[in-house]
C-alpha cells in the first residue's frame, strides 16, 4: 500500500486509479458511464446490480460462446462480452490486447465491478459506483417517493453546531476575580498524587446500585467538566426556584402541599453538591444521603431500599436531571424539548449521553424502506445466545452484508467468548421480521415480509452499554441472572455500527457520498471510544453487589462503596461487566492528563 | 466452511494484484466447452456444480477485494488483540497462585483508611430531622417517607403526584423499545449487611 494519503469519502479510501482507468476517464470526459446506466439491472429488494443490455439477455463470451462462466466481462469501450477463464487463456485479456489501446477497462456483468484487463485487477471508480448506487436506489423505490437515499432528515439534525477550539487565558481582571473568589484546595498531603475526585461512597443500606453509577458519573469527563466549571450552581438554582415558587404561589394556589415539594427537588443541584464534596480533596467516604432522598422524591415508584437495579437508577436519574432543567428552561413549551427531536441539546444529561438510533424497515417484496430515528441515552445489548445454536445467520440475506458478518465470525471462532463487539454486531444486523409481525409497506399498500435493521445515526459523547443479564422466562414463570462472561475492549471503534457504514454496506460498499448527516466526514474521529468506567454485578439476582472500576490517568481503581483500591487491569478485563461507559477518545485524553503544577 | 473460505480469500486478496478469477480451485478433468449431447447426467450435474461454486467464490473474492482496497478491513485484527488480552487476564485472575486483591477482604484503602462494615457516619435525616447512622439511612428513609413495598398499597397524595409526573411524557419512555422495559430487565443488589435488621434500630433519638 502506498504511503501517500488517498482521498476519503464516507470512511472509504478512494484508491488511485490505474493508468488505464485514468486514461479511460479522460477519454470519456465527465460522464464515462452514461451508456452503462441503461444496462444496470437490480433485482429488488436491495439486490446486487448486474449488467444486461435488455432484461432477458443471456450474455455469452464472444470468443467461445460460453455463457455459464463465473466471470464474464463486457468491454467498456465496445461492449464485446468475453470470458475470463479460471485457468489458462483469458478471452477478455485477449480482447483487450487485440483491440489495444483503449479496450482495457471491462465490467463484470454479474457483479457490476470494473476490471482492468491490462493490470489484471478489479479497479474502483467513484463515478461508476455512483451510477450503480443510483440504479439500486431507483430499483428499490420504483420511481416512487425515494426514501432510502437521500434519506429524510429531521429538521433539527441539520443544525450541527461546531465551534472551533479557542485557547483561553484569563486576563488581568479575571485573574483578580479568580484570586478573590476561590481558595486553594487542601490537597497537599501525601496522597495528593492520587487523582482528584477519588473518594469512597458510604453504603446507606443496599445502595451500592446508586454508588456504583454515581462513581461512573462522577468521572464521566464531560459531565464532570460541566459541574466543576460551575455550570449548574446549586445556590443560584435554588434562589431562582424559590423565586419561582413564590411567584407561582401568588398566582395559583391549588398546587400547594406536595406539589411544592416536587418543584423544590432538583437532581442536578444534588449532583452539583456531590461533585463539590467528592472533588473537595477530602478522602473520607462521603454519604450521598441527600441525593438518595431527592432521587426517591423524583422517582417515587423506585423508592424502596431493596431490589434496585443500577441501570434503572441510571435511566431514572438522567431523566430527573433532564426533566428539571427542561422545565426551568423552556417553561412555555415544555413538550417541545429538543430531546424529542433528537438533538440532545436540552440538558447536560442528554448533551452527554444522548445519541440517535436509526431503524430501517425494508419491504422484502419491493425494497421500499421506511426509516425512523429515536433518541437514546444508552444501548441495551443482549448477550449472544449460547454457543452451538448461533441461529440468526440467515438474516444476512444480502450478499453485501458480509463485512459485519466476518467480524462476528472472527470473534466467534476464538473459543466461543461473547464479546461486546459481537453484541453490537448483532444489534445492528439486518433481522427478518417474523410472519406474525408483517409490516405495512407504503408502496405495495399491503402487509409484507420485511427486514429490520438498527444502526447508530449519532454517537453520544459518552456511550453507555447496558448488558441484559436478566432473563425472564414467561413459561417457567421465573427469572434468572445470566452470569456469562462478556469480553469488552478498552478501546472501541464504533464506526462499523454507524448508519453511514450500515447503509454503505447495504449498497455493496460502493463509493458514494451519503446524503446529509449520514456523510459526516468527522465520524472517523469521533467514532473512537475509550473505556473509563465499568459497573459490575456479582452474586445472584436478588442478593448481589455492585462495584465500579474507574480508569483515571490510565490506572484502574476499584470503587466498592467506601473502599477505593488500586487494581490491575487484568481484574477489570476479567470482570463481569453490567454497564460499560465509553467516552469519545478525543475527550478522554484531554480529560485524564495529569495536572501540571503551576 | 464459508467462513474459512472467506478468510482465506481475503488473505489472498491482500496480496498486490490478485485477480478474482485466478482464485478458483485448480481442478483437473473439467473440460471446457462441453458438447452437451455427448455427456452423461452425472457429468452434467458436476459441471453445473463447479460453475456454481466458481461463481460463489468469485462473488466472495470480488466483495473482499473491494473491502480490502477501500480500506474497510482495518480493525479486524484489533478485535483479536483485545480478545487475547481478555483471555490472558482471565487466566491470570483465576490462577489461585496469584495473590490478587480481587476478592480478598480489604485491610486498608489507597488512602490508608479502613472502614467499618456498616458506615457509622451520623447525620440528620432530611425528612424527619432525627440523627441516623449512614449505613442504616436507606431503610430508615423508606419508612420515614412512607415509601417502599410495605407502604406501597397505602397510596399517599405525594406519591401519586410523583408517579403521574414520572409516567407522563418523559423522554425515557420514548426509547424504551431499545432499553427494554425496565421492570423486565433489572438486576437487584442484595441484602448484604443490614437487610434483615429492623430499621428503627438505626435511628437514634436526639
Amino acid at each position: 500500500m502506498s504511503s501517500k494519503i488517498n482521498p476519503r469519502i464516507n470512511g472509504l479510501i478512494i484508491p488511485q486509479p490505474c493508468p488505464h482507468l485514468a486514461e479511460f476517464h479522460s477519454r470519456y470526459g465527465s460522464k464515462p458511464f452514461r451508456a452503462l446506466q441503461d444496462c444496470l439491472r437490480v433485482k429488488p429488494p436491495g439486490g446486487r446490480a448486474s449488467i444486461r443490455r435488455d432484461p432477458y439477455e443471456v450474455p455469452r463470451c464472444g470468443a467461445c460462446g460460453e455463457s455459464a462462466r463465473s466471470c464474464l466481462y463486457a468491454c467498456m469501450t465496445c461492449a464485446a462480452v468475453s470470458c475470463h477463464a479460471m485457468t489458462g487463456s483469458s478471452h477478455v485479456a485477449a480482447h483487450a490486447e487485440s483491440m489495444s489501446p483503449g479496450h482495457e477497462i471491462a465490467v463484470d456483468v454479474d457483479r457490476a465491478e470494473l476490471f482492468c484487463c491490462a493490470c489484471g485487477d478489479q479497479v474502483y471508480d467513484r463515478d461508476f459506483d455512483a451510477a450503480v448506487v443510483l440504479a439500486q436506489t431507483t430499483a428499490s423505490t420504483l420511481g416512487g417517493g425515494s426514501t432510502t437515499i437521500p434519506s429524510p432528515k429531521p429538521e433539527n439534525l441539520r443544525k450541527r453546531r461546531r465551534v472551533d477550539y479557542r485557547p483561553w487565558t484569563p486576563d488581568l481582571r479575571e485573574r483578580v476575580l479568580m484570586g478573590t473568589g476561590s481558595s486553594l484546595l487542601d490537597g497537599n498531603n501525601s496522597v495528593s498524587d492520587l487523582p482528584w475526585g477519588l473518594r469512597g461512597l458510604n453504603n446507606l443500606g443496599n445502595t451500592c446500585f446508586m454508588n456504583s453509577v454515581l462513581q461512573a458519573l462522577l468521572h464521566t469527563p464531560p459531565l464532570r467538566n460541566y459541574f466543576l466549571s460551575d455550570r449548574h450552581n446549586r445556590y443560584f438554582c435554588q434562589k431562582n426556584r424559590n423565586a419561582g415558587i413564590a411567584g407561582n404561589r401568588s398566582t395559583s394556589n391549588h398546587d400547594g402541599g406536595n406539589g411544592n415539594k416536587n418543584t423544590r427537588i432538583c437532581l442536578a443541584c444534588d449532583m452539583d453538591a456531590v461533585f463539590s464534596s467528592v472533588f473537595s480533596g477530602d478522602r473520607t467516604p462521603y454519604s450521598p444521603a441527600k441525593f438518595l432522598y431527592s432521587w426517591w422524591q423524583h422517582a417515587a415508584n423506585l423508592a424502596s431500599y431493596e431490589q434496585q437495579d443500577a441501570h434503572e437508577f441510571f435511566i431514572s436519574m438522567l431523566d430527573g436531571i433532564h426533566e428539571k432543567v427542561d422545565k426551568d428552561r423552556r417553561k412555555p413549551h415544555s413538550h417541545g424539548c429538543g430531546f424529542s427531536a433528537g438533538n440532545g441539546e436540552c440538558c447536560i444529561a442528554h448533551r452527554v449521553f444522548s445519541g440517535i438510533l436509526r431503524s430501517d424497515v425494508m419491504c422484502m417484496a419491493c425494497g421500499f424502506t421506511s426509516t425512523t430515528y429515536d433518541p437514546c441515552v444508552d444501548i441495551s445489548l443482549e448477550l449472544e445466545p449460547n454457543q452451538g445454536n448461533s441461529t440468526k445467520m440467515a438474516a444476512a440475506t444480502s450478499s453485501h452484508s458480509c463485512n459485519g458478518e466476518a467480524d462476528s465470525l472472527n470473534s466467534r471462532q476464538s473459543s466461543g467468548t461473547s464479546t461486546l463487539m459481537g453484541c453490537l454486531e448483532r444489534f445492528t444486523r439486518a433481522e427478518k421480521l417474523g410472519s406474525d409481525q408483517k409490516f405495512f409497506c407504503q408502496q405495495c399498500q399491503v402487509r409484507q415480509e420485511s427486514l429490520k435493521q438498527m444502526s447508530i445515526r449519532k454517537l453520544p459523547l459518552v456511550s453507555c452499554f447496558h448488558i441484559k443479564r436478566f432473563e425472564h422466562s414467561s413459561t417457567k414463570k421465573m427469572s434468572r441472572k445470566v452470569d456469562r462472561y462478556l469480553q469488552f475492549p478498552f478501546s472501541l471503534d464504533m464506526s462499523p455500527y454507524l448508519s453511514s457504514t450500515i447503509l454503505r454496506s447495504r449498497f455493496g460498499n460502493r463509493i458514494f457520498p451519503l446524503d446529509g448527516d449520514e456523510s459526516d466526514n468527522s465520524h472517523e474521529l469521533s467514532s473512537e471510544f475509550e473505556l473509563f468506567a465499568v459497573v459490575t454485578h456479582t452474586g445472584k439476582l436478588d442478593a448481589g453487589h455492585y462495584v465500579t472500576y474507574l480508569r483515571l490517568s490510565n490506572q484502574w481503581y476499584k470503587c466498592d462503596d467506601a473502599w477505593v483500591t488500586q487494581v490491575d487491569e487484568n481484574i477489570v478485563r476479567a470482570s463481569q461487566g453490567y454497564m460499560m461507559f465509553y467516552v469519545q477518545k478525543k475527550l478522554y485524553y484531554k480529560a485524564t492528563e495529569k495536572q501540571v503544577a503551576p | 466452511m464459508m467462513s474459512k473460505k472467506k478468510k482465506k480469500t481475503k488473505e489472498l486478496l491482500k496480496g498486490s494484484s490478485t485477480v478474482p478469477g485466478d482464485l478458483s480451485l485448480n481442478r483437473k478433468g473439467r473440460s471446457r466447452g462441453l458438447g452437451l449431447m455427448s455427456i452423461s447426467n452425472e457429468e452434467l450435474a458436476s459441471h453445473f456444480f463447479w460453475d456454481l461454486l466458481d461463481s460463489i467464490i468469485v462473488d466472495v473474492a470480488s466483495e473482499y477485494h473491494r473491502i480490502a482496497r477501500l480500506g474497510l478491513d482495518r480493525n479486524l485484527e484489533e478485535g483479536e488483540e483485545e480478545l487475547k488480552l481478555s483471555a490472558q487476564a482471565r487466566a491470570t485472575v483465576s490462577d489461585p497462585s496469584n495473590t490478587n486483591e480481587a476478592n480478598g477482604k480489604y485491610t486498608v484503602d489507597i488512602f490508608g483508611q479502613t472502614h467499618p462494615p456498616v458506615a457509622n457516619e451520623i447525620f440528620e435525616c432530611m425528612n424527619c430531622g432525627r440523627s441516623i447512622m449512614a449505613g442504616r439511612f436507606a431503610p430508615h428513609l423508606e419508612k420515614c417517607m412512607g415509601k417502599g413495598r410495605k407502604a406501597r398499597l397505602k397510596v399517599t397524595r405525594s406519591s401519586t403526584a410523583a408517579q403521574n409526573r414520572y409516567s407522563r411524557g418523559s423522554p425515557v419512555s420514548a426509547y424504551s423499545p431499545y432499553s427494554n422495559s425496565s421492570s423486565m430487565n433489572r438486576l437487584a443488589n442484595g441484602t448484604s449487611d443490614v437487610a434483615g435488621e429492623d430499621y428503627s434500630n438505626g435511628a437514634y433519638e436526639q
